[in-house]
């Protein structure tokens, strides 16, 4: 066997599958989740994009059972981290999963570290917790660690207060954080918004290296397109709790099957690809999940809608048109949208 | 009923839902209102018994031994006969106007020095405002009940001494919020064109600013002046304020004590009613003026 | 640091001299001039005579404060016609007694108060919610001495489980004394009968105290728990597997801790006021009693003293939980520097 197909019998680093999470009792219609599937396999990053309310960030929370108790439940689907099953796991269970297979990078390094602790306490705790090593071991692990992502003192840095460091160091940090208990997967929520250009540059280049180098399998969580063409292979977009465009980076770039995401690419110019590329092209807002339209949530805003769209719910399928990837669009599934000219092409040609 | 979850799914703010959150408590009208009637109705019953407390009893409260001394609660007597044989239900009652007269003139000295206080160092700003609430840390910074009972002894027994002793610890907590106040209005936009078409100073303060601090007032006086009343009745407790044979609950609380074993009745109602009055009285101003947060500790003093 | 300590030091001694300006104040206001009111009524003439000397009132104002000041320096704090002794006296031996309630009920409280807010900030629903509001409401109802003669009722004159007051039984004696505080001297001398003694007349007061107290402090320790259980910072340390005690002991209470003490400080200001009532209830023989009588007998010069010796204990207090703040928020180290 070679090793492309070794690995590829290996179960996917993370694996997600028809993930539900209900908010406000698991009979509530309210759904930020809502049937949510795809696979990370290791060394590879998924990126997941969509507006704020897209269900973004509550994807990840499910993930790793970190939902508000009592406000959001998971109500269907599975979760699997390398072949285990952690969806349906205990509190307690679920504590000795986190941190140390799966690890999640908040979007803020300002609010999400403990401004009473030193740096220090902080970047090896997911080591003492999980009782990985003695104090003195995780104490070297962290200053090795602290030095990979490009802090220049680490020893100073470890002594260090959050308040004490720039927000590039921070978002460092977080990262040897979220690092040091070796996960097989990293989920990194925005992690490019509370930083200045020149930081974003650095900590994706950072993300990648990290990447190659120990086949981390990432999911990554961001509206900022720039980010996603840099380093994701897989693109999932979502679009009020359900993903409507799912396949490689390449194809949803050069040929999207759903309006919606066209409708984000619009906005973007590809020859000057700077991070902190917004989405908003589109006319309206978001709906609410209570509120919900019926037949596909998009088609309010959508221009190529049909009758059939405002009756029933698209499913993802294949479309015609692109190579492996599915968009759940009624139109799109027989072939009705047209041939996708970006901004980029229209002023080659002009 | 918002939930963060909800507000996140709005759009255009990144998501951010918490970990342990849940739900805060809805503060639904239904029971603003009860507050508001259950807070009302006590605090009538009490104006009843300070305006006309004939109204409420027949008996008079200082007829000595109109019945056995020490008699229990019952039989003639409604709250029973305290050691002088005097109905002791109509001791409490006619001790209302007392409690309440003296805690009314406590907030009122205390709401007006700390409104000329805070207004004017909020209108003024600049080293006004720094030496004023400078004066005003001081004043927080030192144990008010304990040098307000060292001026009510130095000036005197009675009533008048305790109304100006603590009258004069009063006024703080009313200075800064009123300046807090001021200094908001400031940058309102019809302040600032108020000015532009001419007004002083001063005509902007009466015209503009007095209506909004109005609402804020409100929730503020309702609580103190429960607390003013629970001072009130300890300083009279350690026989100060009102003299025998007032019936001021404070003081027939020192006298019941002597009875603990003999006559629960004596230290029981007093100190219920004091109780009583606070709890209706903020009730009906929380009610009112919708909850406060996490606003008890402000402003008490005890 | 140090220029902020340096600077909290220097405020708490304004804060102390102006209130010796006001217990001057207050001596020249009470009727009869200052020696015969720091003699006491019933003072003989020698010591009449020898105040008038030391407080110089022959000498214009500004000169007799400073005699005035002077003696409260030394400790002269006057005559008590009711003990017959020196009022530095009476309260060397009446603080002991104070500071043994003072002391264990503080702690009591700020114990339970930490620990209940912290574990009904992870209980939510209508029903805690509204048992803190509604508690936290009538608490601060109640006005202390009363709770003081309502556990008396109870536990004295209904149940007679505990005694009514005072510190020991009428016939039992104290231990020798070395602190004046009964519950180390009986300890220290082995005498562990007159140690349950005490024991036992403290429970009352004591209670009282934690009781008023927790009433309204309650509210505030749940209150900044609850906040900061909704920081951001908690579910990053949950995504790394902290929880339970740890999350709550070591991420969660310096942060909450710092509105907290704020809280406790002004609570030992009330507190301060409160042991005159309740030992007054108690009849426990420490400064709260000393005072009370000396207002029901118009004796002036423990009145005087105990307000300056108060209000010097709440400003040394509020020093320290001043220079504590930085302590627990680093943030705030940095600041001052």
């Amino acid at each position: 066997m070679t090793e492309t197909t070794a690995r590829a019998a290996r179960p996917p680093a993370l694996a997600v599958t028809d993930l539900r999470t209900a908010i406000g009792g698991s009979g509530s219609r309210r759904m930020p989740v809502n049937g949510v599937s795809f696979t990370v396999s290791a060394g590879e990053t998924v990126a997941i994009v969509g507006e704020s309310g897209s269900g973004k960030t509550m994807t990840a929370l499910s993930v790793m059972g970190l939902l508000p108790r009592g406000v959001a439940q998971v109500v269907g689907g599975q979760v699997a981290v390398r072949g285990r099953v952690v969806s349906g796991l205990g509190e307690r269970e679920m504590q000795s999963v986190r941190g140390v297979q799966i690890a999640y990078m908040p979007q803020d390094p300002v609010s999400g570290l403990n401004p009473a602790l030193t740096v220090g306490l902080q970047v090896t705790e997911p080591l003492l917790v999980h009782k990985k090593g003695s104090r003195q071991q995780a104490r070297a692990a962290a200053l090795d660690l602290l030095g990979k992502v490009g802090i220049p003192d680490p020893p100073r840095a470890m002594r260090s207060y959050p308040h004490q460091l720039s927000g590039g160091m921070r978002q460092r940090v977080l990262l040897a954080m979220c690092l040091i208990g070796r996960p097989s997967v990293l989920i990194a929520d925005e992690p490019t918004t509370a930083v200045d250009v020149t930081t974003q540059e650095q900590i994706i280049d950072l993300l990648a290296d990290i990447q190659s180098e120990s086949q981390l399998a990432m999911l990554l969580i961001t509206h900022d397109l720039g980010v996603v063409a840099r380093i994701a292979s897989k693109v999932l977009v979502m679009y009020a709790g359900r993903v409507v465009e799912h396949g490689s980076a390449e194809q949803v770039f050069e040929e999207p099957m759903h309006p919606y995401t066209r409708g984000l690419l619009q906005s973007v110019d590809f020859d000057s690809v700077t991070p902190r590329t917004r989405l908003y092209a589109l006319d309206g807002a978001p709906p609410q999940l209570g509120d919900l339209p019926a037949g596909c949530s998009f088609q309010p805003r959508c221009r190529y809608a049909e009758e059939v769209c405002s009756e029933t719910v698209p499913e993802l399928a294949a479309t015609p048109a692109a190579g492996s990837g599915l968009s759940a669009c009624h139109v799109a599934a027989r072939g009705g949208l047209p041939p996708w000219v970006s901004a980029q092409d229209l002023r080659s040609e002009a | 009923m918002s939930m963060d979850a909800d507000v996140a799914v709005a759009g255009g703010r990144p998501e951010v839902p918490r970990t342990t959150f849940r739900r805060t408590w809805s503060r639904s009208a239904h029971s603003r209102q009860v507050f508001v009637v259950v807070g009302g109705l006590i605090v009538a019953v009490f104006l009843v018994a300070a305006i006309a407390p004939g109204l409420l009893t027949s008996h008079n409260p200082s007829a000595l031994y109109s019945g056995p001394a020490t008699a229990a609660p019952g039989s003639g007597h409604l709250l029973g006969t305290d050691e002088l044989g005097r109905d002791f239900f109509a001791r409490l009652v006619y001790g209302t106007r007392s409690s309440l007269v003296m805690s009314v003139l406590i907030v009122a000295i205390g709401a007006v020095l700390g409104t000329v206080v805070g207004v004017t160092a909020g209108l003024f700003g600049g080293w006004i405002d720094e030496v004023l609430m400078r004066v005003v840390d001081l004043f927080l910074s030192l144990p008010g009940f304990v040098l307000a009972l060292a001026l009510a002894a130095a000036l005197g027994r009675g009533e008048r001494s305790v109304v100006i002793a603590l009258g004069i610890i009063w006024w703080p907590g009313y200075a800064r919020l009123f300046r807090g106040m001021v200094i908001a209005m400031k940058h309102r936009l019809h302040v600032e064109s108020a000015r532009a078409l001419g007004a002083g100073n001063f005509r902007i303060a009466r015209r503009h600013m007095l209506p909004f601090m109005y609402g804020q007032l409100n929730a503020r006086i309702t609580q103190d002046l429960g607390y003013a009343l629970v001072n009130v009745a300890g300083l009279s407790f350690v026989g100060l304020g009102a003299q025998p044979p007032s019936p001021e609950w404070g003081s027939l609380l020192q006298t019941g004590l002597q009875y603990v074993a003999t006559a629960w009745w004596l230290t029981v109602f007093p100190g219920l009613a004091i109780t009583l009055w606070t709890v209706g009285i903020a009730m009906l101003g929380d009610g009112l003026s919708g909850f406060a947060r996490g606003e008890r500790l402000t402003g008490e003093r005890d | 640091m140090l220029r902020y300590a340096v600077q909290r030091i220097i405020w708490a001694v304004f804060l102390m001299w102006l209130v010796t300006l006001f217990t001057f104040f207050l001596l020249h206001l009470i009727p009869g001039n200052p020696a015969i009111v720091m003699a006491g009524i019933g003072a003989k003439k020698a010591q009449i005579h020898a105040l008038e000397v030391e407080l110089g009132l022959n000498k214009p104002l500004s000169a007799q404060y400073w005699e005035y000041l002077l003696g409260l320096v030394q400790l002269h704090l006057g005559l008590s016609a009711v003990t017959r002794d020196q009022v530095s006296t009476d309260l060397g031996h009446y603080l002991p007694v104070s500071l043994e309630l003072i002391v264990i009920s503080f702690t009591i409280y700020v114990v339970l108060a930490v620990g209940l807010g912290a574990w009904s900030a992870r209980r939510e629903g209508r029903v805690a919610e509204a048992l803190v509001r509604v508690s936290a409401i009538v608490g601060s109802g109640m006005p202390v001495f009363w709770v003081g003669a309502m556990l008396q009722e109870l536990f004295f004159a209904r149940l007679g489980w505990l005694p009514q007051g005072g510190q020991l039984g009428i016939t039992a004696s104290g231990p020798p004394h070395v602190t004046g505080v009964y519950l180390i001297d009986s300890a220290i001398a082995g005498d562990w009968a007159t140690f349950g003694q005490t024991a036992e007349h403290l429970v009352l007061p004591v209670a009282t105290i934690v009781i008023a107290m927790l009433a309204v402090g309650l509210r505030s320790t749940r209150a900044s728990v609850f906040q900061e259980l909704r920081r951001p910072y908690v579910r990053t340390a949950e995504a790394k597997g902290v929880r339970g005690a740890r999350l709550m002991v070591v991420h969660i209470m310096k942060n909450a801790l710092n509105p907290v003490i704020s809280t406790l400080s002004l609570q030992f200001g009330y507190l301060l006021g409160w042991v005159a009532l309740v030992e007054t209830v108690f009849s426990w023989p420490g400064i709260g009693l000393y005072l009370y009588n000396s207002i029901q007998n118009l004796d002036y010069a423990p009145i005087l003293a105990i307000t300056v010796l108060v209000s010097g204990v709440f400003i040394v207090v509020n020093l320290i939980t001043d220079l504590v703040y930085p302590l627990l928020d680093p943030r705030l180290r940095d600041r001052q520097a």
